[in-house]
């Protein structure tokens, strides 16, 4: 009688081995993509509330300008004016961009096609300020709504940008109704 | 057919090469990937506390500056008293509240650059504390806030007292507030401090009270939130959320 002692030493190839390293590698690649990722969202929501305090820090001062304008004592200026010398008033019309500046104790605003860089913290961020008409419609404002049933006031637009690492632009914009005239005056 | 023959089956030495180097390559990728994804972590976890401690700081100032009913106002040597309704900015040179004084004017009023760094803000020493006084109906409130030194870091601190007469609260800046324990803003493990600056009437403006005011007051402030002991960590386990704002006050006078 023959007996045959089939052996089968069972164990993994060398072919086997490398797939499973393959694997191993194809997922942990994926996971560190979504660790890069996620990095990459950090550092983006940081940078956007930069911007958005920026943004904020441009609507207030075009507020501060028309504030301003109605107590400086200084003859020609009315609450559109960009400078007081000389009294110069903002334009609504489209594509025309305006960024801050301050000068001899005051703000003012510049009208140029491409605004000079804000740096913090090694970053650049570019805002600029534009206006457009509401154009007909009217603004209630306590306590006398002056010029009802006219346009008594402007939109005001103010945009900032920057770019992220990949040099893709990154953008938010603020809007707002600002009324001609204001409360308790 | 008897074999009396066996065959010890074993590895070789190449195999056992082969095998352990292709078990050591794996494990130096899959080694280095988890000590990375560790240290990226941290880095996450440093990048959302100080951005959103930030925020926080942000939102707290400009919200209350908003509501306070005054003109922010420097030091003037007359009248001291009746600063109702203002907005003072003080430097405050040490931990202790009467350290902190009104800016004089020969202070800059505000950092007047587009370059916004933190070794510029402190060279030219702009004021580092707030103080925000509000009417409201039945009594007046006063919040201060301060940046106070701990070690190398810096607590961002607000102290709110109701006082009964604004009139020489900067004579008496420490009383108010001298029962009233700073309550700290920011996580301990954040280093947060903000600069003030804003506009403040000078020379011939402060010619009697309120007379002839020239500008509608503002007050900007830049925060620096950042881990504790940031110079000393790694790249990896710190971060630094910086952010400047300004606000205009809405009362008009």
């Amino acid at each position: 009688m023959m007996i045959k002692i089939k052996k089968r030493t069972s164990g993994f190839g060398i072919i086997e081995v490398l797939i499973s390293g393959v694997i191993i590698i194809i997922v942990l690649g994926a996971l560190v993509v979504l660790a890069r990722n996620a990095i990459n969202n950090a550092q983006y929501v940081q940078e956007r509330a930069q911007a958005v305090n920026f943004a904020q820090e441009g609507m207030e001062i075009v507020r501060q300008i028309r504030d301003t304008n109605y107590i400086d004592g200084v003859p020609g200026t009315t609450w559109k004016s960009i400078n007081e010398s000389p009294p110069t008033e903002f334009s609504t019309a489209a594509n025309n961009a305006y960024y801050v500046s301050y000068s001899a104790s005051r703000f003012k605003l510049i009208s140029a096609a491409s605004p000079p860089a804000i740096t913090i913290g090694g970053k650049s961020f570019y805002r600029t300020v534009s206006f457009s008409s509401i154009s007909g419609k009217s603004i209630l404002t306590i306590p006398d709504n002056p010029g009802a049933g006219t346009a008594n006031g402007v939109v005001v637009n103010v945009t900032v940008s920057w770019p992220d690492t990949s040099t893709t632009a990154h953008k938010i914009e603020l809007k707002e109704l600002l009324a001609n005239s204001r409360f308790q005056f | 057919m008897n074999s009396n023959f066996i065959k010890r089956k074993g590895f070789s030495l190449i195999e056992l090469l082969i095998a352990s180097s292709i078990f050591a390559i794996i494990m130096v990728i899959v080694v280095s990937t988890f000590s990375w994804a560790a240290g990226y972590n941290n880095k996450l976890k440093e990048t959302r506390k100080t951005a959103q401690n930030g925020r926080m700081i942000m939102s707290e100032i400009s919200t209350q500056v908003r509501l306070a009913n005054g003109s922010v106002k420097y030091y003037i040597s007359s009248p001291t008293t009746s600063v109702m309704g203002e907005v003072v900015l003080l430097n405050c040179t040490g931990s202790l509240l009467t350290s902190c004084s009104p800016v004089g004017t020969a202070q800059p009023a505000r950092y007047n650059s587009d370059t916004i760094t933190e070794a510029g803000f402190d060279s030219v020493s702009l004021p580092n504390a707030v103080l925000i006084l509000k009417k409201d109906l039945d009594k007046n409130n006063a919040i201060l806030y301060r940046s106070v030194a701990s070690g190398t870091n810096y607590n961002f601190t607000k102290q709110e007292a109701t006082i009964n007469d604004f009139a020489d609260i900067l004579a008496t800046l420490t009383s108010p507030f001298s029962s009233v324990a700073p309550q700290i803003l920011n996580d301990p493990s954040i280093s947060a401090r903000v600069f003030f600056g804003g506009y403040g009437p000078t020379g011939a403006d402060l010619s009697g009270l309120y007379a002839n005011k020239k500008q509608q007051p503002f007050v900007e402030f830049y925060l620096v939130s950042k881990s504790a002991n940031y110079d000393t960590l790694m790249p990896n386990n710190r971060s630094k959320f910086e952010a400047k704002s300004l606000v205009e006050t809405r009362y008009y006078n």
